[in-house]
């Protein structure tokens, strides 16, 4: 058995992304919404911190050509909020997920790794982290610090990351007893080198995929505070959008463009990640695509990866 | 007035605001628990009763009045009590159960002659000897939530034979009526066997009252059901009974109005009045609510010599708000209109002190409030020594201190302080002042407010009783250290008129007098009142005709407009 590349290489894993249309899909999702975040201001036909008069009758305007998705309840224009909606949905996902898969990354290697005690210290933690649950968790953090979106986003990362420590400790654990290791080892690697050229790599496509599908947890995390009205009020957000739909009546005033089109964003953009993070999975990990009878080389080589949905 | 009548009284006006503003939704109702059926009970005869149907999105706590804080419990202790006088829709009182009312030279004793032919509704006759009973037991049972605070002056209350009741006062008040209304009359032969004890945990299920609807069936948070009263000697209902009937979530109690689930509701949000006001077979009704409701903008005034330490006080506030000429600027700064068009879409009129429009001749109305100017709020502050001296749209303290950042926080169960605190966020930033908005859980807010006082400005409200004298003395030095002053404001002016009012016995010397205190409070602009909201109810035409609509106070659900109502044919 030769040398298989342990990791595909840059050509290798887009020509194998094309062909798989989940992960696809998940990108051109993506990249509408990123778009969309980006460009805000430009595509957006309105401001959000404008000031609008409204009266009793023209708060809940139906859509039309001055306003595509109608109004909400405080005569704003639904269309406009949706798109810079969409910047604190991405912002929060993106940097919530580094936080949470730095942190897990680490103490899961550290502890996969080294094993014995350490192991047992950071598992332990883990456990705990893990059993908090994590809403009533947030909402309390949230309350004793100021609701500024960089605290939303230490928050959520900071006690997403158990999931991810429990995986790659468990990826490590396999990597480690491998004979390259062992190899590396008896010609005097330190522990740093065997991390950082053996194990690392190896974990590297399980940390990719994880974070993909944290981003989807860490936007449903931030969109429920704001629907609770605990998230920065001076920012626009679909969470915050539902919020005022819920609590100001608009299923009263039969206003379903308010409650549907801030859903949908939130739809489109977990979709967007789980997809991604799936299709990323069965490129990165071709086992996944395979029966477990089915005879290949590759299987041989290629890291045993645990199951990784959150 | 002692210390415990304003902070059992705060109890309860607060837990009216809560419920007002929609604090029942944090109850989660049981799954499937809609309000089924159209009677509850069953079992009725041939000929179909008719009742009406009241959507409302609370239900009482307790039917015990003693222990009772929500509004809804008193609306269903004004349909099945009575009590010695009855506040009417116009602001008025009326004898109810007394049939006449002599008060002595020296305002001391009061003697009630009580009406005859009253029964309760189990058919024993109601005797003088049934309110003096009450009367004392609200004076005895001191931990009764709201009730014995009404009792505190009374020094006797005996019944020398069956129709006759003598109360005899410490000192005499101003204000005997409002003292009466709540103090419902209870059946001596029920509730005279019970202790303090079992009277607090009584939970009076079978409600016996004397009034025109009595209790026939009850389910906490699903439904009350009442039956009219035949051959009452005051009332006459024309309909057979009233249902009301809870749903938790708004939305879903106006789609009951809409579909004729319901014939009225009590409370809507303002946003769903376009919407109904379209639809066939239902007016909407807008106008003066019967407890009026204050919504506030709290400063921090507390310094060194009123912050209460020794009960917990840390008076946090930015020292900026201590300053007269900044919480003028922010006055002049604050477009009330605006806020009102946004956040109750207009149903609602601007507000100037405590004592809302609502109380009538309380209220001052001439009080000439700061006029909205931008370019005048700068020039204050930049008079005052607030300059921006580093040029980042933020004005400092004066030689160059701290910037004019404040801490905003509002109860985030409130359906309309986000919008308040975000147009006050865009109106402020015009003259150099930033906010730090945050919304906190009811809890948190009662403990940073007070009388620890770790906060700057607070959204809150009141709930107001008919007599401005709880309102009055929120702002009084007294109350910095029990924690019914949200300001730590401190007058001695105004806490000499506090007293002087409370005892003053000529109705037009006490107006004057509340009136000075008004002005005294706008003056020194202890408080930003943004407005004074309107209430909203509506009902179906299809149904029922005769609701009462054209009234100073709005209240659909009241005596008045349950006994006049009659079946559309």
């Amino acid at each position: 058995m030769t040398d298989q590349p342990l990791l595909l290489s840059g050509a290798a894993f887009w020509k194998s992304f094309r062909r798989n249309r989940i992960a696809l899909a998940g990108l051109i999702m993506l990249a509408l919404a990123l778009f969309a975040a980006v460009f805000a201001p430009v595509i957006a036909p309105y401001d959000p911190a404008a000031s609008v008069e409204i009266t009793i009758d023209s708060i809940y305007a139906r859509p039309s050509a001055a306003h595509l998705l109608g109004t909400d309840d405080a005569g704003k224009d639904v269309l406009s909020n949706f798109i810079y909606g969409s910047r604190v949905s991405l912002t929060v996902g993106i940097f919530a997920s580094f936080i949470s898969i730095v942190i897990g990354g680490t103490l899961g290697i550290v502890a996969g790794y080294l094993g014995g005690r350490t192991e047992r210290v950071i598992m332990r933690f883990t456990d705990i982290m893990l059993v908090i649950p994590d809403l009533p968790l947030t909402v309390v953090i949230v309350a004793i610090t100021k609701p500024r979106l960089l605290n939303i986003i230490l928050v959520i990362g900071l006690i997403g990351w158990t999931t991810t420590a429990r995986l790659v400790r468990a990826q490590t654990l396999s990597i480690k007893e491998r004979k390259f290791v062992l190899r590396a080892r008896s010609i005097g690697a330190g522990h740093f080198h065997i991390l950082r050229r053996h194990i690392f790599p190896l974990v590297l496509p399980l940390l990719v995929v994880n974070s993909v599908l944290i981003i989807s947890l860490a936007i449903l995390n931030e969109s429920t505070l704001s629907f609770l009205g605990l998230s920065d009020p001076t920012v626009v957000s679909w969470g915050q959008m539902l919020n005022y739909a819920f609590e100001r009546g608009a299923m009263s005033s039969r206003a379903w463009w308010v409650l549907v089109t801030p859903g949908f964003g939130i739809v489109w953009l977990v979709l967007g990640f789980t997809l991604l993070g799936h299709g990323l999975e069965q490129v990165l990990n071709p086992r996944t695509e395979w029966h477990h009878l089915t005879d290949h080389p590759l299987m041989v080589s290629l890291p045993a990866f645990p199951e990784t949905h959150p | 007035m002692n210390k415990r009548y304003t902070l059992l009284a705060l109890l309860v006006a607060f837990a009216l605001v809560l419920t007002a503003c929609g604090g029942q939704a944090t109850e989660a109702p049981p799954s499937g628990d809609q309000p089924a059926g159209e009677t509850p009970t069953g079992g009725e005869p041939a000929a179909e009763p008719v009742k009406a149907r009241i959507g409302w999105a609370g239900s009482p706590d307790t039917l015990n009045p003693g222990t009772a804080v929500l509004s809804e419990s008193y609306t269903i202790f004004e349909l099945v009590y009575d009590s010695m006088y009855q506040l009417n829709l116009d602001g008025s009182y009326s004898l109810e159960l007394a049939e006449s009312a002599e008060v002595s030279e020296d305002g001391i004793t009061w003697t009630f002659k009580i009406r005859p032919g009253v029964t309760w509704h189990d058919g024993q006759p109601l005797t003088a000897h049934d309110v003096a009973f009450s009367y004392n037991f609200y004076q005895q049972n001191t931990d009764f939530v709201y009730l014995p605070v009404y009792t505190d002056y009374f020094a006797s209350v005996e019944a020398p034979d069956d129709s006759t009741v003598v109360i005899t006062l410490t000192e005499a008040i101003p204000n005997m009526e409002s003292q009466l209304i709540f103090l419902y009359v209870l059946p001596e032969h029920i509730w005279g066997s019970l202790d303090t004890a079992s009277a607090a945990e009584f939970e009076n299920a079978e409600m016996v009252g004397s009034g025109p609807f009595k209790l026939v069936g009850y389910s906490q948070n699903e439904f009350v059901e009442l039956e009219a009263v035949r051959n009452h000697p005051l009332y006459n209902a024309k309909i057979d009974g009233a249902v009301f009937r809870t749903y938790t979530n708004p939305d879903a109690l106006v789609q009951a109005l809409r579909t004729g689930e319901v014939d009225m509701i009590t409370e809507m949000p303002n946003t769903a009045v376009p919407g109904l006001r379209a639809e066939s077979n239902v007016e909407v009704v807008v106008g003066a609510p019967v407890a009026p409701e204050v919504s506030d903008i709290i400063f921090n005034l507390t310094n060194e010599t009123t912050c209460p330490v020794a009960d917990g006080g840390e008076c946090t506030g930015h020292p900026a708000l201590r300053d007269r000429q900044v919480r003028l600027a922010l006055s002049h700064a604050t477009d009330k209109q605006k806020i009102i068009d946004v956040v109750l879409l207009g149903l609602g009129s601007k507000g100037t002190t405590l004592i809302p429009d609502g109380l009538g001749v309380w209220y001052n109305d001439a009080i000439v409030d700061y006029e909205f100017n931008v370019d005048l709020a700068n020039q204050i502050l930049e008079d005052a020594g607030y300059l921006d001296t580093d040029s980042d749209g933020i004005r400092e303290m004066p030689g160059g201190g701290d910037p004019l950042i404040f801490r905003l926080n509002w109860p985030n169960d409130s359906t309309t302080a986000p919008r308040e605190a975000e147009l006050l966020d865009e109106m402020w930033t015009l003259i150099g002042i930033d906010l730090e908005l945050q919304a906190l859980d009811p809890d948190t807010l009662t403990a940073v407010c007070c009388p620890v006082f770790d906060f700057d400005i607070i959204i809150w409200g009141w709930g107001s009783d008919p007599d401005p004298g709880f309102l009055l003395s929120v702002m009084t030095t007294d109350e910095i250290p029990t924690g019914n002053s949200e300001t730590g404001y401190s007058n001695a002016e105004y806490d000499a008129l506090y007293v002087a009012q409370a005892t003053e016995l000529d109705l037009q010397t006490r107006i004057d007098v509340v009136h000075q205190m008004q002005q005294i409070v706008f003056d020194d602009i202890a408080y930003l009142i943004p407005f004074y909201a309107q209430s909203v109810q509506a009902f179906r035409t299809d149904r029922f005709s005769g609701w009462v609509t054209d009234m100073a106070k709005v209240a659909l659900e009241d005596v008045s407009s349950l006994l006049v109502i009659e079946p559309v044919p």
